[in-house]
């Protein structure tokens, strides 16, 4: 029951949190909650309806679908938060503790509405997989009620401590609510940046900078009400990851700076723009900077592969395996892949480009003549199918050719597993024959190898070991000198438009007249 | 889901990998419902533990099914390859119903990752490849074929034993026309599969001497006659019965001397097997059979029944093509149709022979008929033979 309990607890409390500030937020301005709980409620009875449709037809949440939905809610969320704690820090001073009910400076109606789609977007955020897991606790024959009524409860406290927020939002004044929870919202929407994050790599959008850089279990020990508050509310897990810690601290310390920066302290406009300005230079400097010196992926991809007989391990196959550019070399034989068809192919989980390629060559120097005799040594003892003594007395015109077949799987210039073999075929004509035969022997007359090779099972090894390594480094190497620097230069760009242009009231929320 | 014994092989590396971490080395998962089932357990035992019941798994869809026992510190599990989340649950807790998630996977190295357990990691590894290409395909195509034509001839060879010894019942029994019915029923069976069987000597004797091989003692005829050898097998009984109209000691020798060189021949020919080439070109020397001593006359000089064993080359070529034709089909689908629709002619043509009367089914293949119409079955048979003359090597070529 303790379980469900702590299960519900946290996935309400997101929920809960969102609205609960919201409500807040509405309620210090006097405004009316119709339409956030139109939102709120209609976010729970899809919810529902999702969940228990899918209940009934047996089928799992899409669980990275939902993830996908989570991520960009947080997003969104975080978005809405931050706009609310800054409208507040506007306006806080010059609210002087009075709930001032102006019908003129009221919301518009569309602001009303938007924050309405946030309470809709947040209780939906979690809303299915809540749902999914309720209905599953219900129907849990083993613990039954007890586990059903825990997440019950669970959901139960988070709504109450949500409630609580709205309430002591509403009872203190705006002003003083805002000076004491505004830490509070902005470690809550850090919080939301965290989970953002994520959920950005649950859904498979976000893959650099995994690494754990913490073990929080001290903290938020799993399975305790102590981490479903602080994980539900805070956003913080018991194993955060290098991308999270900086994204939280990318968020929350430039918001609490801007928010709690001592307003003695704070620069005159001119400052504060020509401030802009530099910070700007420093970030578009940062973004060059980093796009340009982050090191490339250093891995090494072995350039040869020895070879083994099929079905035996022993490397004494013939010379090794080497890719130069379009051309396989086996010691002096060199097999060309360009004219072969490229099928890309998920090769021992990697990526690969899978290619076949056939040669024949005559063989130079065989005996042109054969006899029945020599013809049925070669094929093992007996005269070969299609080969009858009366009517075929020999001796044949013998053609032999050899078959070079070699399957290539490549991954960029790496060679990462091949096998092949080689045959000779005979071609027989004249002798009693009306038409020619066509057989394959087991030895070639210069007595070359014939048979199935494969590249070294070890050396296929270490080429996907080279290349997982090279695919991580890759996708580190993408995030930290491509896509972090757009982002800083993004900001840049932000910084240098608001230094350019003149100080304007916040845009979303318009400002109350006084 | 079977692998390949490259693929076996491949595991071996991959599975010492896994033998590092704590959980021991367990066989593949089993396959239920077209996906291997893996069930993981969490359970609340030494701080929280995330337990397999396989660590490794054939290629190709797998569906893990996770049951949270005792473990309430543990509610989420995931399957990762490196950074990536292939799969995940949420919301474990105990007493829950076992909830499943099912993926495809390809060859290689994975990790069940659940946070809060005190092994938080388990390594998962996936053996060989999920799916088949179409060139190996061709390949798997010819070795069913060749397979089932193996059954075949095993077939031919079983009836053919039956076939001579009921002609030997009617020879000692000296019905002269029972026997001359018999021999026409035996025939066709010899006829079907005689490439895939000429070919055979008696043991510890060589292929060039008549004395030994097994073709000549059982259809040698009076055109290549080896003196030194003498008469022996169908056509030594044949000429007994058709030309002298008697059975006589040498006639019940040499049919129960035939008999014994067929058991022989059974015995040698089974469990052999074929290459797609040795269709083809079986095919093919059934055709210049049919041509060279069909059309002739010369191989039943004495019955004439020669158009009932024409039938029967024309019948085990067209089965070993039959049985070539889905590999060939993806080689060269043109001459596949061609060869189909020759075949298909020839069938027809064959049709107007037809005489339920006669011995064997077919009409007597006399001087008169021969005169009138070998040109134009040679002709037929010429049509069937060139396109048939290219498959050796198209299969020979295409592994």
């Amino acid at each position: 029951m303790l379980a469900t309990f702590i299960i519900g607890l946290r996935e309400g409390l997101e929920a809960a949190l969102i609205v609960g500030i919201i409500a807040a937020f509405l309620r210090a301005r006097g405004e009316r909650l119709h339409e956030m709980w139109l939102g709120v409620a209609a976010a729970v009875a899809l919810s529902v309806g999702v969940g228990g449709g899918l209940a009934l037809i047996e089928a799992a949440l899409p669980q990275s679908a939902q993830e996908k939905l989570e991520c960009v809610i947080a997003a969104v969320a975080v978005v809405f938060v931050t706009l609310m704690v800054l409208w507040m820090t506007r306006h806080a001073a010059g609210l002087k503790g009075q709930i001032e009910r102006d019908a003129d400076a009221a919301l518009g109606q569309g602001s009303r509405i938007a924050l309405a789609a946030m309470a809709f977007l947040a209780v939906l955020r979690e809303g299915f997989e809540t749902a999914v897991f309720l209905l599953a606790t219900i129907s849990g024959a083993q613990t039954g009620h007890w586990a059903g009524l825990g997440a019950a409860l669970g959901l139960a406290a988070s709504v109450a401590l949500g409630w609580a927020i709205a309430q002591g939002g509403m009872r203190l004044n705006l002003g003083r609510f805002f000076r004491w929870t505004g830490v509070f919202l902005i470690l809550v929407a850090a919080g939301l940046v965290l989970q953002t994050l994520r959920s950005a790599h649950e859904a498979g959008w976000l893959l650099a900078g995994q690494q754990r850089i913490a073990d929080l279990n001290w903290l938020v020990a799993p399975g305790t009400v102590r981490s479903a508050l602080i994980t539900g509310v805070l956003g913080i897990p018991a194993d955060p990851r290098l991308i999270e810690l900086l994204g939280w601290i990318a968020y929350l310390v430039p918001v609490a700076a801007l928010t709690y920066w001592p307003r003695a302290l704070r620069p005159d406009p001119r400052t504060a723009q020509w401030l802009r300005g530099s910070l700007a230079v420093a970030f578009a400097a940062l973004a060059v900077g980093i796009a340009a010196l982050w090191p490339q992926p250093q891995v090494t991809l072995p350039d040869h592969a020895p070879r083994g007989l099929e079905g035996d391990v022993d490397t004494s196959a013939g010379p090794d395996l080497r890719l130069q550019g379009h051309m396989l070399e086996m010691g002096a034989t060199r097999v060309d892949l360009t004219g072969a068809e490229a099928t890309p192919e998920r090769h021992l989980g990697l990526p690969s480009l899978h290619r076949q390629v056939q040669s024949q060559t005559e063989i130079a120097g065989a005996p042109g003549e054969i006899d029945l005799a020599t013809l049925a040594q070669l094929a093992g003892g007996r005269l070969p199918v299609g080969v009858s003594p009366a009517r075929n007395p020999g001796p044949f015109v013998a053609e032999w050719t050899r078959l070079e077949q070699v399957t290539v799987w490549t991954a960029g210039d790496a060679l990462l597993d091949a096998q092949g073999h080689s045959a000779v075929t005979l071609r027989l004509s004249g002798g009693g024959l009306t038409t020619p035969r066509t057989l394959r022997v087991d030895s070639a007359p210069s007595g070359s190898a014939t048979g199935a090779w494969v590249m070294a099972p070890a050396a296929t090894q270490e080429a996907a070991d080279a290349l997982r390594a090279l695919r991580r480094a890759r996708i580190e190497h993408q995030f930290w000198a491509r896509e972090l620097p757009v982002i800083l230069f993004l900001i840049a760009l932000a910084l240098a438009a608001s230094a350019l242009a003149r100080a304007r009231p916040a845009p979303f929320f318009p400002a109350r007249s006084l | 889901m079977n692998m390949s014994p490259r693929a076996r092989r491949r595991a071996i590396p991959l599975l010492a990998a896994t033998a590092l971490f704590a959980q021991p080395a367990l066989a593949d998962a089993p396959t239920n419902n077209g996906a291997a089932q893996v069930a993981i357990t969490l359970t609340g035992e030494n701080g929280g533990a995330c337990v397999l019941d396989h660590d490794s798994a054939a290629a190709g869809p797998i569906t893990f099914t996770v049951t949270n026992e005792s473990a309430p510190a543990i509610s989420e599990l995931e399957l990762l390859s490196d950074s990536r989340i292939l799969g995940e649950k949420e919301n474990l807790a105990p007493g829950l119903p076992a909830s499943s998630f099912t993926v495809t996977l390809d060859g290689g190295d994975y990790r069940i990752y659940c946070p809060g357990a005190a092994e938080d990691t388990v390594a998962f590894t996936v053996t060989g490849e999920s799916k088949q290409r179409a060139q190996s395909a061709i390949g798997d195509l010819l070795d069913e074929g060749t397979a089932g034509y193996a059954n075949y001839v095993e077939g031919m060879v079983g009836a053919m034993v039956t076939a001579s010894e009921r002609l030997a019942a009617k020879v000692d029994e000296g019905d002269v026309e029972g026997a001359k019915a018999a021999y026409a029923q035996a025939r066709p069976f010899y006829e079907r599969i005689e490439p895939d069987v000429e070919g055979f000597v008696l043991p510890g004797t060589d292929p060039t001497d008549n004395s030994g091989n097994l073709d000549y003692l059982i259809d040698m005829r009076a055109s290549n006659l080896d003196p030194a050898v003498g008469w022996h097998g169908f056509h030594a009984v044949e000429r007994d019965l058709f030309e002298k109209g008697e059975i006589t000691d040498e006639t019940k020798a040499y049919a129960a001397e035939l008999v014994k060189n067929v058991k022989m021949l059974a015995d040698l020919s089974g469990g052999i097997e074929y290459r797609p080439e040795d269709l083809a070109n079986g095919a093919a020397a059934l055709l210049e059979e049919v041509q060279s001593g069909k059309i002739s006359g010369e191989e039943e000089a004495y019955s004439h029944i020669d158009l009932v064993d024409f039938a029967a080359n024309i019948e085990g070529a067209h089965q070993a093509f039959a049985f070539l034709e889905p590999g060939l089909k993806r080689i060269d689908p043109d001459v596949a149709e061609t060869i189909a629709q020759r075949f298909a002619d020839v069938q027809t043509m064959l049709e107007d022979y037809r005489d339920p009367d006669a011995l064997g089914g077919y009409k007597i293949y006399d001087a008169e008929l021969r005169k009138s119409d070998a040109v134009k079955l040679s002709r037929a048979i010429q049509m069937l033979q060139e396109p048939l003359s290219r498959i050796a090597e198209k299969v020979a070529t295409a592994s």
